[in-house]
């Protein structure tokens, strides 16, 4: 029996795409290349020259970010979404250039820089985070306030642009944690050009956080005549992290999602459905802090402390050696927005890559858990005592107060 | 490893890594975040490893590990192409060429694809520099998935090709 002439070259081609083989030829390949050093130097090979056509080809090319406004009905479309060519040469220091031939030494940095903990930005530009390019417009410090009359162009400090649309609210809060750039979007609308770098650039909304992990996606702000505020998040392509309402959810290339629209007014007006438990693990570890953002930390788990009635000993079990995301807690105010729990978030902010830490917290779901609480020890570390004017008792539980516009982040514009 | 020789070694092999990464995910995106917390891990380890360490292998065991990780979180039901065992095999193959093999490679693929016919070039940047997916590029082109799938492939291997015979050359490997 001869065996199928497989074409190799296109088996590859298409586990590279992303595409699912049929079993027979996933079978076919599995055993042809564990047989055949000679493929897998050919599979070695396409991969890289897969991964290379973007950087070859103008990596460094902005790419745009499309916040439409709610009268806007175009579709997230791809030629909406169509890298613009680098216009202006940038006038400012950026440490970001334009060049294509710069960006794969930058790109590595940028990427060690979250690893090491350096704000790069912020060392090498003090000031603002943003530099008005045209347009009439209200400043103070990072907030800025869009006149009615016409649109605004900003470039920031990584070298993206954002065109904010008349009248839009929004504070340009520079580098955060593990993004390079974080905007604060309030009310309005704007369109962004982002440059593309290894670590994320964040908009945030009154309704949760979009970040760009790969591409493209655009986030629409919808004003609704009745019920609340909607934010619907569409992916052309790449993928995108939506974190709305506590949740946090990944979005692939053709994928689209309205957030803030469909559970809220469902889950009030129907009774609560009876789910089946589903086993979780709550209580304490010690681990690793292996990443950082600025409201969630990757930990490496050791070793199990405590665990918590409700916790099921299997996932118990499993943890240590796991990476586990966890986020700060999301408190509500009356009006319905959330906000990360002040302390946990400086806890959070404070903390080093290495430490070693051990935290009470909350599996929400999969790998993706919350701090449940702080120990006194904790908080009183991630708030010294002359850093606040409130006692040190109060502050475990953060107030409304701390959500301002220009709260804390605004030192660090200067 | 000090920090500096880490930062060094990590910007010299940073496209082999990421190579070796997607060789094994199949997935740009995933590869990139991998390769993100790959450098986070090597941080962390920097320690363990020598100061003349075989970069590139250490790398390979802290890739492998991570992708046999990414894919237990995956959702059930998710057929990955490659089978555990040859991950690691695979992973090697990107060990047995110097990096000034895979220098000369990159440099080979801008050649070749400078000379493409302005349409291909178009195709490849919308593809693969725009991550465009293949059911929207179709749409755009008024062409069936399968067709424009055949033709990434045969732009692929036409590319492939010129940059093997590239790199025959003199000089250039």
């Amino acid at each position: 029996m001869s065996q199928t002439p497989w074409d190799w070259d296109f088996l590859i081609h298409r586990h590279l795409s992303g595409e699912e083989l049929t079993e027979e030829q996933r079978s076919a390949l599995n055993e042809r290349l564990r047989k055949f050093p000679r493929l897998r130097k050919r599979l070695a090979e396409m991969a890289f020259e897969q991964t290379q056509y973007r950087d070859i080809r103008g990596i460094s090319e902005p790419v745009p970010i499309l916040i439409l406004g709610p009268d806007a009905h175009e579709p997230a479309a791809a030629p909406l979404l169509k890298p613009a060519p680098v216009s202006a040469p940038n006038p400012a220091p950026s440490p970001a250039p334009q060049r294509p031939w710069i960006v794969p030494a930058v790109a590595a940095a940028a990427c060690f820089a979250i690893i090491l903990g350096i704000v790069v930005w912020r060392s090498s530009a003090p000031g603002s985070p943003y530099q008005v390019l045209t347009g009439d417009v209200k400043a103070e410090g990072g907030k800025v306030e869009v006149s009615a009359a016409a649109p605004a162009l900003f470039r920031l400090s990584d070298g993206s642009e954002a065109e904010l649309a008349p009248s839009t609210s929004a504070v340009f809060r520079g580098r955060q944690g593990d993004a390079r750039q974080v905007v604060e979007l309030n009310q309005g609308a704007g369109k962004f050009k982002v440059a593309k770098a290894p670590d994320s650039f964040r908009i945030v909304t009154p309704l949760g956080r979009v970040s760009v992990l790969g591409t493209e996606f655009s986030v629409e702000l919808r004003k609704q005549k009745k019920g609340p505020p909607a934010m619907a998040v569409s992916v052309s392509s790449g993928r995108v992290r939506v974190e709305s309402g506590g949740l946090s959810k990944e979005l692939g290339p053709g994928e689209s999602r309205v957030f803030g629209i469909e559970t809220p007014p469902e889950k009030r007006d129907l009774p609560p459905e009876k789910k089946e438990p589903r086993p979780v693990f709550n209580g304490v570890v010690q681990g690793t802090v292996v990443f950082k953002g600025d409201a969630h930390l990757l930990l490496n788990v050791n070793r199990i402390e405590s665990s918590r009635k409700d916790s099921s000993a299997d996932v118990a079990a499993s943890l240590p050696g796991r990476t586990l995301k966890v986020s700060v807690a999301t408190n509500k105010r009356k009006d319905g927005e959330s906000f990360p729990d002040k302390v946990q978030f400086l806890y959070v902010r404070k903390l080093e890559i290495g430490q070693e830490v051990t935290l009470d917290i909350r599996q929400i779901k999969g790998d993706d858990f919350m701090i449940a609480a702080l120990s006194e020890a904790q908080a009183e570390w991630a708030v010294p005592r002359e850093d606040p004017p409130r006692d040190d008792k109060n502050k475990k539980k953060p107030r409304e107060s701390e959500k301002g516009p220009d709260r804390g982040d605004k030192k660090e514009d200067k | 490893m000090r920090e500096e020789t880490l930062v060094k070694n990590l910007l010299q092999y940073k496209r082999t890594l990421e190579g070796m990464l997607f060789a094994m995910v199949g997935d740009a995106a995933v590869a990139e975040d991998l390769f993100q917390e790959m450098a986070i891990l090597m941080t962390r380890k920097r320690e363990q490893a020598d100061e003349d360490c075989k970069f590139v292998a250490w790398g390979r065991q802290i890739a492998v590990n991570l992708v046999r990780d990414w894919r237990k979180k995956l959702a059930r039901g998710k057929v990955q192409t490659l089978d555990d065992d040859v991950l690691e095999a695979v992973a090697g193959a990107f060990e047995s060429a110097p990096e000034s093999a895979w220098d000369a490679r990159r440099e080979a693929l801008r050649l070749c694809s400078d000379n493409l016919p302005e349409k291909d070039r178009l195709l490849l940047r919308r593809r693969y520099e725009e991550s465009v997916p293949v059911e929207q590029l179709a749409a755009e082109l008024s062409v069936s998935r399968g067709a424009l799938d055949t033709s990434l492939y045969r732009l692929r291997r036409t590319l492939h090709d010129c940059v093997e015979m590239r790199l025959q050359q003199p000089g250039m490997s």
